[in-house]
């Protein structure tokens, strides 16, 4: 556990250092703008009015506020913050699926630019990130009542969060099927519990949606490629050529965890595009940051393929 | 055949780059420019936003700017305005008949830009 601590500090330490240095950008502000609203009925009126949005990121940040001061750091903090625990799901994540050097795909995934950027941003999708890791950490670890209720808390962050435990249900239909009502009750009641807010949001996302419009399929390939891990082309080809030869690794071990992974990088990619043409959003890259995990746990699983030792055997229900 | 680490080593140090990159790309600066706003702020001055509502993103900065605004049918009464223009904006000159621009800061986004009475 020590290189683990070790390597969230330095993480922590490079954070909380770099946090100030960057100016507020448009969609920060318009964050700011709904936290620091006079009243609580005032700022779940405003959170709507952003397509998508949802409160629970805009609560913690006024928490932030009332605690330190409106601030550059004080915004941010609750980004670190949720990335540090992002990190440190990854760890338990990469050891639940049984790898042996877990540390690699926690450093791969803190220094990915994508993940970098929103850890360091005034927005909720840091936050949204760790609770998709842990929902699928406690998924499997049939955990059902945290499950149900970082869910909950992921869809009142970010309703495209949903798109992991879709992913987790998916699997399991497909590779267990007798240990799919729990999760599926879990799921349900999640999206249950978010439908107030949906049906109080929705009609002002609707009016709320920038006008962009649609992205066309061709741009929408292009724009996966070029920004999925904020590396640019090269990055996105790296890491799926890591990630590809990761799960092949897995797959000769075992292919139930190779299929888990592959299934949690693979099916938001639809469900984003779906979500998408429903709420008639622009595509934007920040949209598929839930496949991050899967991604860099793959490539993670990657650079083990040389090594001469066998993989664990991940314990519980994964070892269908 | 290039080693799995090797590529691994490229993909940490070409993020490692990205990372870095962040921090040197030109960005948006919101509070330079309400800073700026800020300082021209004096008797006989309009401050004016545009769009108007974009105001907003600037009382984060300061609160009291919003009493400096005038709207364009009393811009008569002033011999100063400046204009804080988003950068988001596609079109991002207001037609002043009666005013000449002095100057633009070095702000680049959002812009920030001085005019005189004729």
């Amino acid at each position: 556990m020590r290189p683990l601590f070790l390597t969230l500090a330095v993480y922590a330490l490079c954070l909380l250092l770099l946090l100030p240095h960057l100016s507020l950008w448009l969609d920060e502000l318009l964050n700011i703008i709904g936290s620091t609203k006079p009243t609580l009925s005032s700022l779940i009126k405003y959170v709507p009015q952003n397509s998508g949005a949802a409160p629970l990121g805009y609560l913690v940040q006024r928490l932030s506020f009332q605690l330190i001061g409106v601030s550059e750091f004080s915004a941010r903090l609750p980004s670190v913050v949720s990335s540090l625990a992002a990190a440190a799901g990854m760890f338990a994540l990469a050891q639940r699926l049984g790898m042996r050097r877990p540390l690699a795909a926690v450093v791969l995934f803190c220094v990915l630019p994508m993940q970098w950027r929103y850890a360091l941003e005034g927005r909720p999708y840091a936050m949204a990130l760790a609770l998709s890791i842990w929902a699928t950490f406690f998924f499997l670890q049939q955990r059902m009542l945290l499950y149900a209720l970082a869910i909950t808390a992921g869809l009142y962050t970010n309703p495209y969060s949903f798109f992991l435990p879709a992913a987790h249900l998916l699997w399991l239909l497909r590779n267990a099927p007798r240990r799919l009502p729990h999760p599926l009750l879990a799921a349900s009641t999640a999206a249950l519990l978010f439908l107030p807010w949906y049906l109080y949001a929705r009609h002002t996302w609707a009016t709320s949606v920038p006008a962009q419009g649609q992205t066309a399929p061709l741009k929408a390939v292009e724009l996966i490629a070029r920004e999925l891990v904020g590396a640019g082309y090269i990055g996105t080809a790296l890491v799926l050529l890591l990630a590809h030869i990761g799960w092949k690794r897995c797959h000769a071990e075992d292919p139930a965890r190779a299929s888990f992974l592959a299934a949690c990088l693979l099916v938001p990619f639809p469900l984003v595009l779906a979500g998408d043409a429903f709420f008639h959003y622009f595509l934007a890259a920040r949209q598929f940051l839930f496949v991050l995990p899967p991604l860099c746990l793959l490539a993670a699983f990657g650079i083990h393929a040389q090594d001469n030792h066998p993989l664990r055997t991940a314990p519980g229900p994964l070892a269908l | 055949m290039l080693k799995t680490t090797t590529l691994f080593a490229l993909l940490l140090v070409l993020s490692l780059y990205e990372d870095a990159r962040l921090f040197t790309r030109p960005r948006e600066n919101w509070r330079a420019a309400a800073a700026e706003m800020t300082r021209q702020a004096k008797p006989g001055t309009c401050l004016m936003f545009l769009p108007a509502d974009s105001l907003n993103l600037y009382l984060v900065f300061d609160k009291t700017l919003s009493a400096h605004v005038c709207d364009a049918g009393s811009l008569q009464h002033f011999s100063r305005i400046v204009l804080a223009t988003s950068p988001y904006l596609t079109a991002s000159k207001m037609a002043l008949p009666s005013f000449r621009e002095v100057r633009s800061t070095g702000l680049r986004a959002p812009t920030v830009t001085i005019y005189q009475k004729k």
